[in-house]
Protein backbone atom coordinates (compact mmCIF):
# COMPACT_ATOMS: atom_id res chain seq x y z
CA UNK A 1 0.00 0.00 0.00
CA UNK A 2 2.88 2.37 0.50
CA UNK A 3 5.33 3.15 -1.63
CA UNK A 4 7.67 4.21 1.17
CA UNK A 5 9.25 1.33 2.92
CA UNK A 6 9.90 3.16 6.01
CA UNK A 7 12.27 1.34 8.36
CA UNK A 8 11.01 1.87 12.22
CA UNK A 9 15.13 1.73 13.28
CA UNK A 10 15.61 4.72 10.88
CA UNK A 11 12.53 6.62 11.35
CA UNK A 12 13.15 9.99 9.00
CA UNK A 13 16.69 9.94 9.26
CA UNK A 14 17.93 12.28 6.74
CA UNK A 15 14.97 14.16 5.92
CA UNK A 16 15.30 17.60 4.55
CA UNK A 17 15.23 21.15 4.85
CA UNK A 18 12.69 22.67 2.15
CA UNK A 19 13.42 25.91 2.98
CA UNK A 20 17.40 26.45 3.31
CA UNK A 21 16.93 24.93 -0.51
CA UNK A 22 15.82 28.38 -1.58
CA UNK A 23 18.48 30.12 -0.47
CA UNK A 24 20.86 27.99 -3.08
CA UNK A 25 21.45 29.27 -6.47
CA UNK A 26 19.44 28.15 -9.28
CA UNK A 27 23.07 27.20 -10.47
CA UNK A 28 23.64 24.73 -7.95
CA UNK A 29 20.55 23.54 -7.89
CA UNK A 30 20.64 22.69 -11.49
CA UNK A 31 24.12 20.91 -11.05
CA UNK A 32 23.89 17.35 -12.18
CA UNK A 33 24.92 14.96 -9.27
CA UNK A 34 27.53 13.34 -11.31
CA UNK A 35 29.48 16.13 -11.06
CA UNK A 36 29.51 16.52 -7.35
CA UNK A 37 29.62 12.67 -6.49
CA UNK A 38 33.02 10.70 -7.32
CA UNK A 39 32.04 7.34 -8.84
CA UNK A 40 31.59 4.83 -6.85
CA UNK A 41 33.98 2.60 -5.79
CA UNK A 42 32.62 0.72 -2.53
CA UNK A 43 29.53 -1.70 -2.63
CA UNK A 44 28.39 0.93 -0.24
CA UNK A 45 29.63 4.22 -2.58
CA UNK A 46 27.34 2.54 -4.73
CA UNK A 47 24.45 2.33 -2.99
CA UNK A 48 24.37 5.97 -2.27
CA UNK A 49 24.37 6.65 -5.97
CA UNK A 50 21.77 4.46 -7.06
CA UNK A 51 19.72 6.37 -4.33
CA UNK A 52 21.00 9.45 -5.52
CA UNK A 53 20.43 9.07 -9.00
CA UNK A 54 16.61 7.92 -7.90
CA UNK A 55 16.15 11.52 -7.17
CA UNK A 56 14.96 14.85 -8.87
CA UNK A 57 17.73 17.04 -9.61
CA UNK A 58 16.08 19.79 -6.82
CA UNK A 59 16.16 16.66 -4.34
CA UNK A 60 19.75 15.96 -5.13
CA UNK A 61 20.86 19.14 -4.77
CA UNK A 62 18.81 19.32 -1.09
CA UNK A 63 20.78 15.95 -0.01
CA UNK A 64 24.50 17.80 -0.83
CA UNK A 65 23.51 20.84 0.67
CA UNK A 66 22.19 18.74 3.57
CA UNK A 67 25.16 16.58 3.48
CA UNK A 68 27.88 19.53 3.13
CA UNK A 69 25.95 20.92 6.54
CA UNK A 70 26.93 18.10 8.01
CA UNK A 71 30.45 17.74 6.85
CA UNK A 72 30.55 20.92 7.65
CA UNK A 73 29.94 20.93 11.58
CA UNK A 74 30.73 17.06 12.40
CA UNK A 75 33.35 16.29 9.51
CA UNK A 76 36.15 16.05 11.57
CA UNK A 77 34.42 13.34 13.56
CA UNK A 78 33.04 11.46 10.50
CA UNK A 79 35.32 8.35 8.79
CA UNK A 80 35.29 8.33 4.87
CA UNK A 81 32.68 5.22 4.95
CA UNK A 82 30.18 7.22 7.52
CA UNK A 83 29.96 10.19 5.02
CA UNK A 84 28.78 7.99 2.29
CA UNK A 85 26.51 6.29 4.47
CA UNK A 86 25.05 9.15 5.80
CA UNK A 87 24.40 10.40 1.93
CA UNK A 88 23.02 6.92 1.46
CA UNK A 89 20.71 7.01 4.00
CA UNK A 90 19.09 10.63 3.00
CA UNK A 91 19.00 9.92 -0.43
CA UNK A 92 17.35 7.00 0.75
CA UNK A 93 14.86 8.55 2.90
CA UNK A 94 14.16 11.58 0.39
CA UNK A 95 11.14 10.09 -1.53
CA UNK A 96 9.11 9.76 1.69
CA UNK A 97 9.95 13.37 2.51
CA UNK A 98 8.57 14.79 -0.51
CA UNK A 99 5.31 12.54 0.02
CA UNK A 100 4.96 14.17 3.07
CA UNK A 101 5.12 17.59 1.67
CA UNK A 102 2.58 17.15 -1.34
CA UNK A 103 -0.16 16.07 1.60
CA UNK A 104 -2.83 18.50 0.91
CA UNK A 105 -3.22 20.82 3.81
CA UNK A 106 -5.46 23.79 4.53
CA UNK A 107 -4.06 27.05 6.04
CA UNK A 108 -6.40 26.70 9.10
CA UNK A 109 -5.28 23.00 9.68
CA UNK A 110 -3.30 23.04 12.65
CA UNK A 111 -0.38 20.88 13.96
CA UNK A 112 -1.68 18.75 16.18
CA UNK A 113 0.80 19.67 19.13
CA UNK A 114 -0.44 23.10 19.84
CA UNK A 115 0.77 25.69 22.55
CA UNK A 116 -1.54 26.01 25.80
CA UNK A 117 -2.03 28.74 28.11
CA UNK A 118 -0.62 27.92 31.75
CA UNK A 119 -1.50 27.61 35.28
CA UNK A 120 0.04 25.74 38.24
CA UNK A 121 -2.67 23.57 39.36
CA UNK A 122 -3.81 23.92 42.69
CA UNK A 123 -3.00 27.43 42.82
CA UNK A 124 -5.65 30.16 42.72
CA UNK B 1 14.01 -22.93 44.53
CA UNK B 2 10.87 -22.61 43.08
CA UNK B 3 9.99 -24.50 40.27
CA UNK B 4 9.80 -23.27 37.12
CA UNK B 5 5.77 -23.85 37.02
CA UNK B 6 5.50 -21.20 39.90
CA UNK B 7 7.78 -18.88 38.01
CA UNK B 8 5.73 -18.68 34.46
CA UNK B 9 2.33 -18.42 36.67
CA UNK B 10 0.36 -15.55 35.60
CA UNK B 11 0.90 -12.50 37.83
CA UNK B 12 -3.31 -12.75 38.81
CA UNK B 13 -2.34 -16.43 39.72
CA UNK B 14 1.03 -15.30 42.01
CA UNK B 15 -1.17 -13.00 43.76
CA UNK B 16 -3.97 -14.76 44.51
CA UNK B 17 -1.57 -17.05 46.04
CA UNK B 18 0.75 -14.85 47.85
CA UNK B 19 -2.71 -13.58 49.49
CA UNK B 20 -3.50 -16.78 50.59
CA UNK B 21 0.13 -17.28 52.09
CA UNK B 22 0.25 -20.02 49.76
CA UNK B 23 3.66 -18.02 48.26
CA UNK B 24 6.09 -16.32 50.04
CA UNK B 25 7.25 -13.31 48.40
CA UNK B 26 10.80 -13.62 49.62
CA UNK B 27 10.87 -17.11 48.33
CA UNK B 28 9.19 -16.19 45.13
CA UNK B 29 11.90 -13.16 44.55
CA UNK B 30 15.11 -15.58 45.52
CA UNK B 31 13.95 -18.00 42.99
CA UNK B 32 13.28 -15.47 40.27
CA UNK B 33 16.80 -13.54 41.21
CA UNK B 34 18.43 -17.38 41.06
CA UNK B 35 16.94 -17.91 37.76
CA UNK B 36 17.88 -14.87 36.51
CA UNK B 37 21.44 -14.98 37.40
CA UNK B 38 21.73 -18.29 35.88
CA UNK B 39 19.68 -17.38 32.74
CA UNK B 40 20.05 -13.29 32.56
CA UNK B 41 23.69 -13.33 31.14
CA UNK B 42 22.99 -16.04 29.17
CA UNK B 43 20.30 -13.72 27.01
CA UNK B 44 21.92 -10.45 27.95
CA UNK B 45 18.45 -9.94 29.49
CA UNK B 46 19.38 -7.14 32.28
CA UNK B 47 21.38 -4.34 32.56
CA UNK B 48 21.34 -4.58 36.15
CA UNK B 49 20.26 -6.64 38.74
CA UNK B 50 19.21 -5.22 42.01
CA UNK B 51 18.91 -8.31 45.01
CA UNK B 52 19.48 -6.00 47.72
CA UNK B 53 16.26 -3.67 47.21
CA UNK B 54 13.99 -6.77 45.94
CA UNK B 55 14.87 -8.80 49.03
CA UNK B 56 14.22 -6.04 51.35
CA UNK B 57 11.06 -5.21 49.51
CA UNK B 58 9.85 -8.52 49.47
CA UNK B 59 10.80 -9.43 53.16
CA UNK B 60 8.82 -5.81 53.76
CA UNK B 61 5.44 -7.50 51.99
CA UNK B 62 6.07 -10.62 53.51
CA UNK B 63 5.93 -8.75 56.46
CA UNK B 64 2.21 -7.12 55.69
CA UNK B 65 0.78 -9.44 54.01
CA UNK B 66 1.55 -12.11 57.27
CA UNK B 67 -0.56 -8.91 59.02
CA UNK B 68 -3.53 -8.93 56.97
CA UNK B 69 -2.10 -5.86 54.63
CA UNK B 70 -2.44 -6.84 51.27
CA UNK B 71 -2.31 -3.46 49.59
CA UNK B 72 -3.11 -5.47 46.17
CA UNK B 73 -2.88 -7.55 43.44
CA UNK B 74 1.25 -6.35 42.80
CA UNK B 75 1.91 -7.09 46.27
CA UNK B 76 4.97 -8.67 46.81
CA UNK B 77 4.67 -9.74 42.66
CA UNK B 78 8.64 -9.24 41.45
CA UNK B 79 9.41 -7.61 38.31
CA UNK B 80 11.88 -6.01 36.11
CA UNK B 81 12.00 -2.48 34.98
CA UNK B 82 13.71 -1.18 31.86
CA UNK B 83 16.92 0.59 31.91
CA UNK B 84 15.75 4.18 30.93
CA UNK B 85 13.46 4.48 33.96
CA UNK B 86 15.09 6.43 36.86
CA UNK B 87 15.58 4.35 40.08
CA UNK B 88 17.67 5.88 43.18
CA UNK B 89 20.88 3.89 44.26
CA UNK B 90 21.07 1.84 40.82
CA UNK B 91 22.66 3.23 37.43
CA UNK B 92 20.25 3.99 34.78
CA UNK B 93 22.33 3.60 31.60
CA UNK B 94 19.26 3.76 28.62
CA UNK B 95 20.99 1.11 27.23
CA UNK B 96 24.00 3.05 26.19
CA UNK B 97 27.61 3.35 26.58
CA UNK B 98 27.75 6.83 27.12
CA UNK B 99 25.68 6.48 29.99
CA UNK B 100 26.83 3.73 31.62
CA UNK B 101 27.57 5.18 34.87
CA UNK B 102 24.70 7.39 34.97
CA UNK B 103 22.39 7.89 38.38
CA UNK B 104 19.45 9.72 39.82
CA UNK B 105 18.61 11.01 43.00
CA UNK B 106 14.73 9.84 42.11
CA UNK B 107 12.89 7.01 41.52
CA UNK B 108 10.50 7.63 37.96
CA UNK B 109 6.85 7.93 39.08
CA UNK B 110 6.18 4.43 37.59
CA UNK B 111 8.88 3.10 39.82
CA UNK B 112 7.27 4.76 43.09
CA UNK B 113 3.68 4.13 41.84
CA UNK B 114 4.71 -0.10 41.68
CA UNK B 115 6.81 0.63 44.81
CA UNK B 116 3.55 2.20 46.89
CA UNK B 117 1.48 -0.93 45.36
CA UNK B 118 4.42 -3.12 47.23
CA UNK B 119 5.82 -4.75 43.85
CA UNK B 120 9.39 -5.96 43.89
CA UNK B 121 12.05 -4.56 41.56
CA UNK B 122 14.49 -7.56 40.51
CA UNK B 123 16.50 -5.32 37.96
CA UNK B 124 16.71 -2.94 35.05
CA UNK B 125 16.03 -4.89 32.18
CA UNK B 126 18.60 -5.20 29.13
CA UNK B 127 18.00 -2.20 25.98
CA UNK B 128 18.35 -0.74 22.93
CA UNK B 129 20.76 2.03 22.74
CA UNK B 130 18.40 5.16 23.79
CA UNK B 131 15.80 2.84 22.56
CA UNK B 132 16.70 3.55 19.35
CA UNK B 133 16.44 6.94 19.22
CA UNK B 134 19.67 7.38 17.08
CA UNK B 135 18.40 4.52 14.48
CA UNK B 136 20.17 1.13 14.35
CA UNK B 137 20.95 -1.60 12.06
CA UNK B 138 21.98 -4.30 14.12
CA UNK B 139 20.32 -6.25 17.76
CA UNK B 140 23.99 -5.65 19.35
CA UNK B 141 23.20 -2.04 19.40
CA UNK B 142 23.40 -2.04 23.21
CA UNK B 143 25.65 -1.52 26.01
CA UNK B 144 24.82 -5.59 27.49
CA UNK B 145 24.77 -7.05 23.64
CA UNK B 146 22.12 -8.27 21.01
CA UNK B 147 19.53 -9.98 23.72
CA UNK B 148 18.40 -13.06 22.87
CA UNK B 149 15.67 -14.54 22.15
CA UNK B 150 14.26 -17.28 25.18
CA UNK B 151 12.60 -19.52 22.47
CA UNK B 152 15.59 -19.42 20.10
CA UNK B 153 18.94 -18.22 21.49
CA UNK B 154 20.41 -17.73 17.92
CA UNK B 155 17.20 -15.22 17.43
CA UNK B 156 16.95 -11.50 18.71
CA UNK B 157 13.69 -10.79 20.78
CA UNK B 158 13.81 -6.87 18.87
CA UNK B 159 13.77 -3.83 20.32
CA UNK B 160 14.10 -1.46 22.11
CA UNK B 161 12.39 -3.05 25.07
CA UNK B 162 14.86 -6.07 24.45
CA UNK B 163 15.59 -7.67 28.01
CA UNK B 164 11.94 -6.92 28.97
CA UNK B 165 10.84 -8.98 26.51
CA UNK B 166 13.59 -11.63 27.00
CA UNK B 167 13.03 -11.54 31.03
CA UNK B 168 9.25 -12.25 30.61
CA UNK B 169 9.84 -14.83 27.77
CA UNK B 170 12.73 -16.58 29.97
CA UNK B 171 10.31 -16.11 33.29
CA UNK B 172 12.86 -14.56 35.22
CA UNK B 173 10.19 -12.23 36.61
CA UNK B 174 6.39 -11.73 37.04
CA UNK B 175 6.09 -9.00 34.34
CA UNK B 176 8.02 -6.19 33.32
CA UNK B 177 7.82 -2.54 32.23
CA UNK B 178 8.57 -1.55 28.52
CA UNK B 179 8.59 1.79 26.49
CA UNK B 180 7.38 2.38 23.01
CA UNK B 181 8.35 5.35 20.29
CA UNK B 182 6.79 3.11 17.22
CA UNK B 183 7.30 -1.19 18.34
CA UNK B 184 9.61 -1.16 20.77
CA UNK B 185 6.88 -2.83 22.98
CA UNK B 186 4.84 -4.60 20.46
CA UNK B 187 7.59 -6.20 18.59
CA UNK B 188 9.28 -7.39 21.64
CA UNK B 189 5.96 -8.96 23.26
CA UNK B 190 5.39 -10.53 19.49
CA UNK B 191 8.76 -12.17 18.85
CA UNK B 192 9.05 -13.10 22.50
CA UNK B 193 5.55 -14.94 22.70
CA UNK B 194 4.24 -12.66 25.61
CA UNK B 195 1.45 -10.40 26.21
CA UNK B 196 2.35 -6.28 25.72
CA UNK B 197 0.68 -3.95 26.37
CA UNK B 198 1.00 0.28 25.10
CA UNK B 199 -1.00 2.57 26.43
CA UNK B 200 -2.73 5.28 25.26
CA UNK B 201 -0.39 8.19 25.36
CA UNK B 202 -0.71 10.41 28.45
CA UNK B 203 -2.27 7.53 30.37
CA UNK B 204 1.39 6.39 32.22
CA UNK B 205 3.54 9.26 33.37
CA UNK B 206 7.37 9.68 31.76
CA UNK B 207 8.93 11.75 34.38
CA UNK B 208 11.69 9.74 35.22
CA UNK B 209 12.08 8.02 31.91
CA UNK B 210 14.62 8.82 29.17
CA UNK B 211 12.84 10.93 26.39
CA UNK B 212 13.17 10.25 22.93
CA UNK B 213 10.46 11.66 21.64
CA UNK B 214 8.30 13.83 24.13
CA UNK B 215 5.15 13.80 21.99
CA UNK B 216 5.47 9.71 21.35
CA UNK B 217 6.73 8.32 24.23
CA UNK B 218 4.29 5.71 26.15
CA UNK B 219 5.29 3.11 29.09
CA UNK B 220 3.52 -0.09 29.46
CA UNK B 221 3.41 -3.49 30.83
CA UNK B 222 4.73 -6.90 29.17
CA UNK B 223 3.67 -9.66 30.98
CA UNK B 224 2.43 -13.51 30.74
CA UNK B 225 -1.30 -12.50 29.78
CA UNK B 226 -3.76 -9.47 28.12
CA UNK B 227 -5.53 -9.82 31.89
CA UNK B 228 -1.55 -9.06 33.81
CA UNK B 229 -0.97 -6.42 31.58
CA UNK B 230 -4.74 -4.86 33.18
CA UNK B 231 -3.70 -5.35 36.58
CA UNK B 232 -0.32 -3.33 36.14
CA UNK B 233 -1.67 -0.96 33.43
CA UNK B 234 -4.34 0.01 36.85
CA UNK B 235 -1.48 0.72 39.37
CA UNK B 236 0.89 2.39 37.10
CA UNK B 237 -1.53 4.80 35.32
CA UNK B 238 -2.81 8.17 36.69
CA UNK B 239 -2.18 12.24 35.91
CA UNK B 240 0.98 13.47 37.25
CA UNK B 241 2.36 17.26 36.82
CA UNK B 242 5.59 16.32 36.59
CA UNK B 243 4.95 15.17 33.22
CA UNK B 244 3.54 17.27 30.72
CA UNK B 245 1.99 15.04 28.39
CA UNK B 246 0.30 13.35 31.36
CA UNK B 247 -3.78 13.45 30.48
CA UNK B 248 -6.04 14.91 33.28
CA UNK B 249 -7.00 12.45 35.74
CA UNK B 250 -10.57 11.39 35.24
CA UNK B 251 -9.16 10.04 31.56
CA UNK B 252 -5.20 8.89 32.78
CA UNK B 253 -6.74 6.73 35.05
CA UNK B 254 -7.31 3.30 33.72
CA UNK B 255 -10.32 1.16 35.85
CA UNK B 256 -9.41 -1.73 34.26
CA UNK B 257 -11.28 -4.08 31.57
CA UNK B 258 -14.34 -5.20 32.90
CA UNK B 259 -16.43 -8.25 31.64
CA UNK B 260 -18.09 -7.70 28.00
CA UNK B 261 -21.36 -6.44 27.72
CA UNK B 262 -22.01 -6.35 24.59
CA UNK B 263 -19.95 -8.05 21.40
CA UNK B 264 -16.89 -6.57 20.42
CA UNK B 265 -16.71 -5.20 16.68
CA UNK B 266 -12.89 -6.09 15.62
CA UNK B 267 -11.95 -5.28 12.13
CA UNK B 268 -9.38 -7.03 10.90
CA UNK B 269 -6.99 -4.72 9.10
CA UNK B 270 -6.80 -5.62 5.18
CA UNK B 271 -3.73 -3.78 4.11
CA UNK B 272 -1.50 -3.50 7.03
CA UNK B 273 1.19 -5.68 6.02
CA UNK B 274 2.22 -5.78 2.08
CA UNK B 275 3.90 -9.33 2.47
CA UNK B 276 3.59 -11.72 5.26
CA UNK B 277 5.73 -15.07 5.90
CA UNK B 278 3.65 -17.81 5.18
CA UNK B 279 4.06 -19.02 8.56
CA UNK B 280 2.88 -15.67 10.29
CA UNK B 281 0.38 -16.02 7.55
CA UNK B 282 -0.76 -19.26 9.13
CA UNK B 283 -0.92 -18.56 12.66
CA UNK B 284 -3.08 -15.10 12.01
CA UNK B 285 -5.30 -16.69 9.52
CA UNK B 286 -6.18 -19.48 12.43
CA UNK B 287 -6.29 -16.88 14.81
CA UNK B 288 -8.82 -14.54 12.46
CA UNK B 289 -10.95 -18.05 12.34
CA UNK B 290 -11.25 -18.42 16.44
CA UNK B 291 -11.72 -15.06 17.09
CA UNK B 292 -14.76 -15.06 14.47
CA UNK B 293 -16.10 -18.05 16.16
CA UNK B 294 -16.68 -16.26 18.98
CA UNK B 295 -20.39 -15.05 20.20
CA UNK B 296 -18.61 -12.16 21.69
CA UNK B 297 -17.23 -10.81 18.25
CA UNK B 298 -18.41 -9.17 15.46
CA UNK B 299 -15.66 -9.58 12.96
CA UNK B 300 -15.04 -7.19 9.47
CA UNK B 301 -12.70 -6.68 7.21
CA UNK B 302 -11.71 -2.69 7.58
CA UNK B 303 -8.20 -0.53 5.57
CA UNK B 304 -6.57 1.93 7.06
CA UNK B 305 -6.73 5.48 5.47
CA UNK B 306 -3.79 6.02 2.53
CA UNK B 307 -1.40 8.64 3.70
CA UNK B 308 1.98 9.58 4.27
CA UNK B 309 1.89 8.61 8.37
CA UNK B 310 4.57 6.93 8.97
CA UNK B 311 6.89 9.54 7.17
CA UNK B 312 5.51 12.33 8.90
CA UNK B 313 5.88 9.86 12.17
CA UNK B 314 8.80 9.33 11.26
CA UNK B 315 10.08 13.28 11.39
CA UNK B 316 8.68 14.17 14.43
CA UNK B 317 10.47 11.07 16.23
CA UNK B 318 13.87 12.64 14.67
CA UNK B 319 13.00 15.60 15.41
CA UNK B 320 12.26 15.38 19.18
CA UNK B 321 15.08 12.75 19.45
CA UNK B 322 17.56 14.83 18.03
CA UNK B 323 17.11 17.90 20.54
CA UNK B 324 16.50 15.48 23.43
CA UNK B 325 19.83 13.87 23.03
CA UNK B 326 21.59 17.64 21.14
CA UNK B 327 24.21 17.75 23.75
CA UNK B 328 24.89 13.96 22.53
CA UNK B 329 24.98 14.45 19.27
CA UNK B 330 26.58 17.77 18.85
CA UNK B 331 29.62 16.95 21.50
CA UNK B 332 30.56 13.93 19.35
CA UNK B 333 29.98 11.49 21.92
CA UNK B 334 27.40 9.63 19.69
CA UNK B 335 30.88 8.10 18.58
CA UNK B 336 30.48 6.05 21.81
CA UNK B 337 26.84 4.49 20.79
CA UNK B 338 27.78 0.98 19.66
CA UNK B 339 25.32 1.07 15.96
CA UNK B 340 27.30 1.81 13.01
CA UNK B 341 23.57 4.03 12.07
CA UNK B 342 23.46 5.24 15.94
CA UNK B 343 26.68 7.10 15.61
CA UNK B 344 26.01 9.06 12.36
CA UNK B 345 21.56 9.28 12.84
CA UNK B 346 21.78 12.38 15.04
CA UNK B 347 23.76 14.51 12.77
CA UNK B 348 20.93 13.74 9.62
CA UNK B 349 18.28 14.01 11.94
CA UNK B 350 19.78 17.38 12.49
CA UNK B 351 19.07 18.59 9.33
CA UNK B 352 15.01 18.36 9.01
CA UNK B 353 13.56 22.12 8.88
CA UNK B 354 11.51 23.21 11.01
CA UNK B 355 8.87 23.31 8.65
CA UNK B 356 8.75 19.94 7.55
CA UNK B 357 8.05 19.23 11.49
CA UNK B 358 5.06 21.61 11.59
CA UNK B 359 3.65 20.23 8.74
CA UNK B 360 4.15 16.50 9.96
CA UNK B 361 2.38 18.03 13.23
CA UNK B 362 -0.34 19.04 11.12
CA UNK B 363 -0.92 15.92 8.79
CA UNK B 364 -0.53 14.57 12.17
CA UNK B 365 -4.39 16.46 14.04
CA UNK B 366 -6.18 15.27 10.26
CA UNK B 367 -5.42 11.91 10.96
CA UNK B 368 -6.43 11.50 14.85
CA UNK B 369 -9.86 12.71 13.53
CA UNK B 370 -9.49 9.77 10.42
CA UNK B 371 -8.93 7.62 12.69
CA UNK B 372 -11.31 8.55 15.53
CA UNK B 373 -13.78 8.09 12.66
CA UNK B 374 -12.66 4.40 11.53
CA UNK B 375 -13.38 3.71 15.14
CA UNK B 376 -16.73 4.30 14.70
CA UNK B 377 -17.24 1.35 12.62
CA UNK B 378 -15.20 -0.96 15.07
CA UNK B 379 -14.11 -1.43 18.43
CA UNK B 380 -10.63 -2.43 17.66
CA UNK B 381 -9.00 -2.84 14.79
CA UNK B 382 -6.30 -6.19 14.34
CA UNK B 383 -3.58 -7.86 12.57
CA UNK B 384 -0.60 -9.75 13.34
CA UNK B 385 2.16 -7.94 15.60
CA UNK B 386 5.15 -8.66 13.28
CA UNK B 387 4.98 -9.81 9.40
CA UNK B 388 7.69 -12.22 10.05
CA UNK B 389 9.10 -14.18 13.37
CA UNK B 390 11.83 -13.18 14.89
CA UNK B 391 15.20 -12.15 13.03
CA UNK B 392 18.54 -13.53 13.69
CA UNK B 393 20.27 -12.18 16.03
CA UNK B 394 23.55 -11.26 13.77
CA UNK B 395 21.17 -9.65 10.93
CA UNK B 396 20.93 -6.79 9.12
CA UNK B 397 18.22 -5.50 9.66
CA UNK B 398 18.04 -2.90 7.22
CA UNK B 399 17.67 -6.38 5.34
CA UNK B 400 15.79 -8.39 7.67
CA UNK B 401 13.37 -6.18 9.58
CA UNK B 402 12.38 -3.35 7.22
CA UNK B 403 8.81 -3.33 5.93
CA UNK B 404 5.90 -0.72 5.80
CA UNK B 405 4.05 -0.57 9.26
CA UNK B 406 0.93 1.42 9.00
CA UNK B 407 -0.39 0.27 12.25
CA UNK B 408 2.55 0.68 14.03
CA UNK B 409 3.13 4.46 12.93
CA UNK B 410 -0.65 5.40 12.86
CA UNK B 411 -1.03 3.60 16.25
CA UNK B 412 1.80 5.68 17.94
CA UNK B 413 1.66 9.06 15.92
CA UNK B 414 -2.01 9.10 17.35
CA UNK B 415 -1.27 7.70 20.54
CA UNK B 416 -3.44 4.77 20.28
CA UNK B 417 -3.11 2.12 22.60
CA UNK B 418 -2.35 -1.38 21.20
CA UNK B 419 -1.32 -4.74 22.55
CA UNK B 420 0.39 -7.70 21.06
CA UNK B 421 -0.66 -11.60 22.53
CA UNK B 422 0.73 -14.55 20.92
CA UNK B 423 -1.32 -16.32 18.29
CA UNK B 424 1.21 -19.51 17.40
CA UNK B 425 4.48 -20.35 16.45
CA UNK B 426 6.18 -20.31 13.34
CA UNK B 427 9.72 -21.68 11.80
CA UNK B 428 12.58 -22.23 13.96
CA UNK B 429 10.24 -22.66 17.23
CA UNK B 430 9.58 -18.84 17.16
CA UNK B 431 6.31 -17.15 18.26
CA UNK B 432 3.49 -15.44 16.20
CA UNK B 433 1.83 -12.58 18.09
CA UNK B 434 -1.44 -10.88 17.05
CA UNK B 435 -1.96 -7.10 17.82
CA UNK B 436 -5.57 -5.39 18.74
CA UNK B 437 -5.20 -1.21 18.60
CA UNK B 438 -8.05 0.89 19.66
CA UNK B 439 -9.31 4.09 19.88
CA UNK B 440 -7.57 6.68 22.43
CA UNK B 441 -8.37 5.47 25.86
CA UNK B 442 -10.36 2.41 24.69
CA UNK B 443 -6.98 0.57 26.47
CA UNK B 444 -10.27 -1.75 27.74
CA UNK B 445 -11.47 -3.37 24.42
CA UNK B 446 -8.05 -3.78 23.44
CA UNK B 447 -7.58 -5.85 26.65
CA UNK B 448 -10.96 -7.16 26.51
CA UNK B 449 -10.02 -8.49 22.91
CA UNK B 450 -7.03 -9.93 23.34
CA UNK B 451 -7.90 -11.53 27.08
CA UNK B 452 -11.39 -13.28 24.70
CA UNK B 453 -8.38 -14.23 22.56
CA UNK B 454 -6.31 -15.85 25.28
CA UNK B 455 -9.53 -17.46 26.68
CA UNK B 456 -10.11 -19.40 23.54
CA UNK B 457 -6.15 -20.56 22.74
CA UNK B 458 -3.13 -21.79 25.10
CA UNK B 459 -0.52 -20.02 23.52
CA UNK B 460 0.17 -17.42 26.15
CA UNK B 461 0.28 -20.52 28.62
CA UNK B 462 3.06 -21.72 26.42
CA UNK B 463 7.06 -22.11 27.70
CA UNK B 464 10.51 -22.18 26.03
CA UNK B 465 13.07 -24.89 26.93
CA UNK B 466 15.25 -23.24 28.46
Amino acid sequence: MHEFSLDRRRFALGAAAATTALILPVEAICQPPEQSVPAPATPLEQQAHAAMAKLSPQAQAEIEMKVNDIFRKYGDKLSAEQKTDIRKVMAETQEGLEKMRTFALDNGDQPATVFHAYRAEGNR
Amino acid sequence: MLKEDVLYLSVGELSQRIGQRQLSPVELTESYLERSRSLGPQLNAFATLTPDLALQQARVAEKEIASGNHRGPLHGIPYAAKDLLAVQGYPTGWGARPYANQHFDYDATVIRKLNEAGAVLLGKAAMIELAGGMGYRYASASATGAAKNPWNQDYWTCGSSSGSGAIVGAGLAAFAIGTETWGSIICPSGFCGISGLRPTYGRVSRHGAMALSYSMDKIGPMARTAADCDLVLRVISGHDPQDLGSLPESAARYPGAGELTSPLRIGWLTNQWKDVAPDVNSAATAARQSLAKSRNVVMSDVALPEGPWEIAAGVIISVEGAAAFRSLIQSGRVADLNDPLGKIGGYMNEEISASDFITAQRIRAILQKKMDELFQQVDVVAAASLPVTASQLDANLDLALTFPDPIGGIGNFCGLPAISVPCGFGDHGLPVGLQFVGRSLDDAKVVQAARLFESQTDWHTRRPKL
